[in-house]
């Protein structure tokens, strides 16, 4: 009786009975309520909060579609049983969510059934120390076992930062333990797939589907372009069929217009299922557009204004006005739909015309220096692009790559966190998306970038994924929750470890980009700082200390790829040809004695081109600098017989010198195509993109000859090839010189690597 | 007038005036309800346990469009009573008549419909479909699953034991050779309706009828059932199927 009395008084005044508790002593002391009818979301839901339960505390509630009559704590799934005004107006259209109790009930709720999936996770994150620490784990998650399971925090309600949040997977694009792994992390969409049986696995029915359309496919050539020339793009004189890389449709031709929407509705009628709630519409990979006189018009703006064809939103207005329409007529019939389009090349730059409330256009700020954010140095044009697609009036959605390149540990989350508070402030947040390496295993260690991935960032894609939910966070405080959750007593070395290579990644200034290289980036974060004893003590330390087997396992699998890294790094003597920056060089470079060519790196012995390390026959020395702007190469050509030289024919105009001349090969990153400048020593010039000498920019070049050699030395405008050394800093060039000594003619290279392969051109850094 | 309710269990034309009938059924076992409305009634069965509740999954929901019958105004659904089922209750808001609510003979084929013969408008056995339809054939008929981007049908899951072997086999329809193969893709799923291992093999677990097989060629393939599978359950892709049979492989010594 006492004992009864002390308890009531104890719950009067503290909040221990405040407390949900659905296990004791190993025995369920609670159920799991769904409606009658659930949804895929609400059955996922409640199967996780059923076999979460039961894993922490050693028993199983049982779930029903009405509650029983015992006196037990009942939680209820699913805006049935629970629709609190209020809360759901606070919540919006996005899938948030609404924890309530009320005595011996628990509601977990929104107007979203994907909502309550959410809350079922945040429930235990709250309320247990559950963690699913990467997709591919014995036994799938890690928790303190508890037979008293009880929950306390149970009164909370909240909405997503983004509508939308997808890791979107790379390289394998069905992954389902990946998919789930993203799902129990507040993921609640899954990109595009290729094969039909993907869409009907069990993980689709709980993410939000999406059909993929290219607009051009619509009207195939076959059934069109015969009678209907008119639909597609004007070009040098005729209309072009439509190619995925090729010409586009024109955007203009009402008449087209009409003929797919007919398509489009069409298929809608043939493809659409009740899961799909969401329509991408793709076009080609290509600034290939229709040039006809209407398509070339200037377009009337709202404002009265004319916006002619030299401005740059040209293009991105003409599309979008035709993307509005054919949205528009696709509403008409399905008006539960929501459409969806890339910003990317054209339609990167936000047009002067709103874009259909009811599209998405995602926009891909890329490629950008991954270690700051984007209103950091360099990555500004990211920031201002972002600035006019929030003031478009377009629902806006974000395309990143935070996980490419994650077979090195990049602690991208920092700069991550802070995009996102960005995006948000300017008023984004309906959709983001990032690519994302599936936790696929393969052999050998070479190409086990994916898992490996997973081995070393799998705490950095856990620190994204609650970004994405709430971007408020901060991602030093979530690496640390991590840490805690997963590594337990080896938290410690595990931290100490991460926390070396954050500091060593963010001391060096070098750029950090999707394409980093993990061997190089180990190289200079972990071998040149001197850190790989440490860290190597670090992670065996962790092992040690690791208490659960599967903790354990998941540290080894950490060393094995931070071994791997190691042992490649030393194998592979840094490849990458750095040049050296001379801010002023452009004021004496051009002039062959100027001292600033005393810094410049330099490149020697020549191999003759396709014979695999076979010595030029005379020797060639090329020697680099840059300021930024402009690349600076100067060749010195070592000539036993100077003569020879005056006997050749002079070059044809614009084309390439056939007798002697050095060449210089360059391929920036992101470019389809590479550049090739020639100069002979009598100082003609030939600059062509690939084999297109129709191309041309305004280079110099200068020569001179000595007693026994001859020189040239070429100014190249990086900016003006697209090379934006601010968002990357690599180059592939190629220095060739070709020697035509009587009959014979000799090409000669860097390393031998043959011209007009670009993929084989030299990697090269333009150092800051 | 007040709207009534009429049900009936086992006994055709016995009129009931409640909006529930309890039946005691036993699990895991084929039934059929069949009824008649006069226009196409909702339905529901809902299943109770032991203790008079209703765990996951202990509710099936039909539209009578997808279940006609044969004759007309009859409405007919075939179904496997869940695992845990003590007793059923049938229930509707619409006016039916003649309700018969009896268990389903003895079948070689464990999965239901297989010929498709509840009707050109029943799914029974196929209540997940996309972009598929049953349609009258010259002798029969058949399941059309398009070939289009999202056609396909999930066949109901088939109650199975963990260790014993299925065997999967179809009949096509129609003559020639068509343009794709037909896929059937096999799944086990677990007490609680989780497929069971992690789908990334998923194509290892398939059988395909070659388009370039004669209609009626007598090709099949065994599946075994994993430790924890409770039921099986059949994704059917890109085809026409006259008939789609499950049966189980009997160990040696048993009876056929
Ligand atoms: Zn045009």
């Amino acid at each position: 009786m006492k004992k009864t009395l002390a308890l009531l008084l104890a719950c009067a005044v503290s909040s221990a009975c405040a407390a949900f508790q659905v296990s004791s002593q190993g025995k369920s002391v609670s159920e799991i309520i769904v409606p009658e009818e659930p949804s895929e979301e609400l059955l996922f839901a409640a199967r996780e909060l059923q076999k979460w339960i039961g894993r922490i505390s050693g028993a199983e509630p049982a779930v029903f579609h009405a509650p029983t009559k015992q006196n037990n704590h009942k939680i209820f799934l699913g805006k049935e049983f629970y629709a609190p005004e209020d809360d759901f107006r606070f919540i919006g259209e996005s899938d948030g969510w609404v924890v309530r109790r009320n005595g011996k009930k628990l509601f977990l709720s929104g107007p979203k059934d994907g909502g309550v999936i959410n809350a079922v996770f945040l429930l235990f994150d709250r309320n247990t120390d559950l963690i699913f620490p990467r997709p591919v784990m014995d036994g799938e998650a890690l928790f303190t076992p508890d037979p008293d399971l009880t929950f306390r925090e149970t009164d909370f309600r909240g909405r997503p930062s983004w509508n939308y949040r997808e890791f979107g997977l790379v390289h394998a694009h069905f992954d389902p333990p990946t998919s789930l792994w993203a799902r129990r992390n507040y993921s609640n969409s899954r990109g595009m797939f290729y094969h039909k049986y993907h869409i009907r696995s069990t993980l689709d029915l709980f993410f939000s589907g999406v059909l993929t359309y290219e607009l051009g496919r619509f009207l195939p050539n076959e059934k069109y372009f015969a009678e209907h020339p008119g639909y597609y793009a004007w070009q040098e004189g005729k209309r072009k069929k439509y190619e995925h890389y090729g010409p586009q449709l024109c955007y203009t031709d009402r008449e087209g217009r009409e003929a797919l929407v007919r398509e489009m509705l069409a298929a809608l009628e043939r493809d659409l299922t009740p899961e799909i709630r969401k329509i991408h519409f793709g076009f080609g990979d290509t600034w290939s557009l229709c040039n006809c006189p209407e398509c070339r018009k200037p377009i009337p703006l709202a404002d009265g204004s004319q916006l002619t064809p030299d401005d740059d939103a040209f293009r991105s207005t003409q599309y979008f006005l035709y993307l509005n329409a054919v949205v528009e007529a696709m509403l008409k019939k399905y008006p539960h739909l929501e459409a969806e389009t890339l910003g990317y090349l054209y339609a990167a730059v936000p047009p002067r015309v709103k874009p259909h409330p009811k599209l998405t256009v995602i926009y891909c700020p890329y490629p950008k220096n991954d270690k700051i954010p984007i209103d950091g140095k360099g990555n500004e044009k990211w920031n201002v692009r972002s600035r006019d697609w929030a003031k478009s009036g377009a629902r806006v959605g974000i395309y990143e790559y935070w996980g490419d390149a994650s077979d090195f540990p990049r602690p991208v989350a920092d700069a991550a966190a802070e995009n996102l508070r960005i995006w948000n402030k300017l008023g984004i947040h309906h959709f983001l998306s990032t690519e994302t390496y599936p936790d696929v295993r393969r052999t050998p260690p070479e190409q086990d970038k994916l898992a490996g991935a997973w081995d070393v960032s799998a705490m950095e894609y856990w620190v994204l994924s609650r970004l994405m939910l709430d971007s408020s966070r901060n991602p030093s405080e979530l690496r640390n929750e991590y840490l805690k959750r997963v590594y337990g007593p080896a938290a410690s070395p595990m931290r100490e470890y991460y926390e070396a290579i954050h500091k060593a990644w963010h001391a060096d200034r070098r750029i950090s980009m999707y394409n980093d290289n993990a061997v190089e980036c180990a190289e200079l974060y972990i071998r040149r700082p001197g850190m790989e004893k440490t860290l190597r003590e670090k992670l065996a330390a962790a092992e040690k200390l690791a208490g659960r087997d599967t903790v354990k396992q998941l540290v080894r699998n950490h060393r094995e790829r931070f071994e791997f890294l190691m042992r490649s790094a030393a194998r592979s003597k840094p490849a990458i040809f750095e040049i050296p920056l001379a801010a002023d060089a452009g004021k004496t470079a051009m002039d062959f004695d100027a001292p600033v060519w005393n810094s410049a790196s330099r490149i020697e012995n020549f191999k003759i081109t396709g014979t695999r390390g076979k010595n030029a026959a005379v020797q060639t020395s090329v020697f680099f600098l840059h300021d930024r702007r402009n690349l600076y190469v100067r060749f010195r050509c070592a000539e036993p017989d100077m003569k020879h030289l005056d006997l050749q024919k002079a070059p044809y105009p614009g084309r390439l010198p056939p007798g002697d001349r050095v060449e210089l090969f360059l391929k920036t990153a992101d470019a389809k195509t590479y550049h090739h400048f020639a100069g002979s020593p009598s100082g003609a010039k030939y600059e062509a993109e690939g084999y297109n000498h129709r191309w041309t920019v305004a280079w110099d070049y200068a020569t001179r000859r000595n007693k026994d050699s001859w020189e040239a030395v070429m100014r190249i405008p990086l900016d003006k090839l697209g090379l934006r050394i601010t968002v990357n800093n690599k180059c592939r060039i190629l220095p060739v010189r070709h020697r035509v000594d009587g009959q014979n003619a000799e090409t000669s290279s860097h390393a031998g690597a043959g011209p007009h392969m670009p993929a084989a051109f030299p990697e090269m850094l333009l150092k800051e | 007038m007040k709207k009534i309710f009429f049900l009936a269990f086992l006994l055709p034309g016995t009129l009931l005036n409640a909006a529930d009938f309890n039946a005691e059924v036993l699990p895991a076992a084929k039934y059929r309800v069949v009824l008649t409305a006069p226009a196409p009634p909702e339905w529901q069965i809902r299943f109770t346990d032991a203790d008079g509740n209703i765990p996951l999954g202990g509710i099936l929901n039909s539209r009578g469009e997808r279940y006609r019958g044969t004759e007309k105004n009859t409405y007919v659904r075939e179904f496997y009573t869940p695992h845990f089922a003590k007793k059923a209750t049938l229930r509707t808001k619409d006016k039916v008549e003649n309700v018969r609510f009896e268990a389903v003979g003895d079948s070689k084929y464990l999965n239901l419909n297989p010929e498709f013969r509840l009707g050109s408008d029943n799914y029974s056995g196929y209540a997940r479909t996309t972009q598929s339809v049953i349609r009258k054939g010259a002798d029969g008929n058949y399941l059309e699953v398009s070939d289009s981007r999202y056609g396909m049908t999930l066949t109901d899951p088939v109650p199975v034991t963990p260790g014993r072997t299925y065997r999967v086999s179809l009949r096509r329809e129609g003559p020639g050779v068509p343009k794709k193969n037909i896929g059937v893709y096999i799944r086990f799923l677990d007490k609680t309706g989780n497929v069971l291992d992690n789908q990334r093999n998923y194509w290892k677990q398939s059988f395909t009828f070659y388009s370039n097989w004669k209609n009626d060629f007598p090709a099949s393939k065994q599946f075994t059932a994993p430790p924890s599978a409770a039921f099986l359950e059949c994704l059917l892709l890109d085809g026409k199927f006259a008939a789609f049979y499950l049966t189980e492989e009997k160990k040696r010594g048993e009876a056929r």
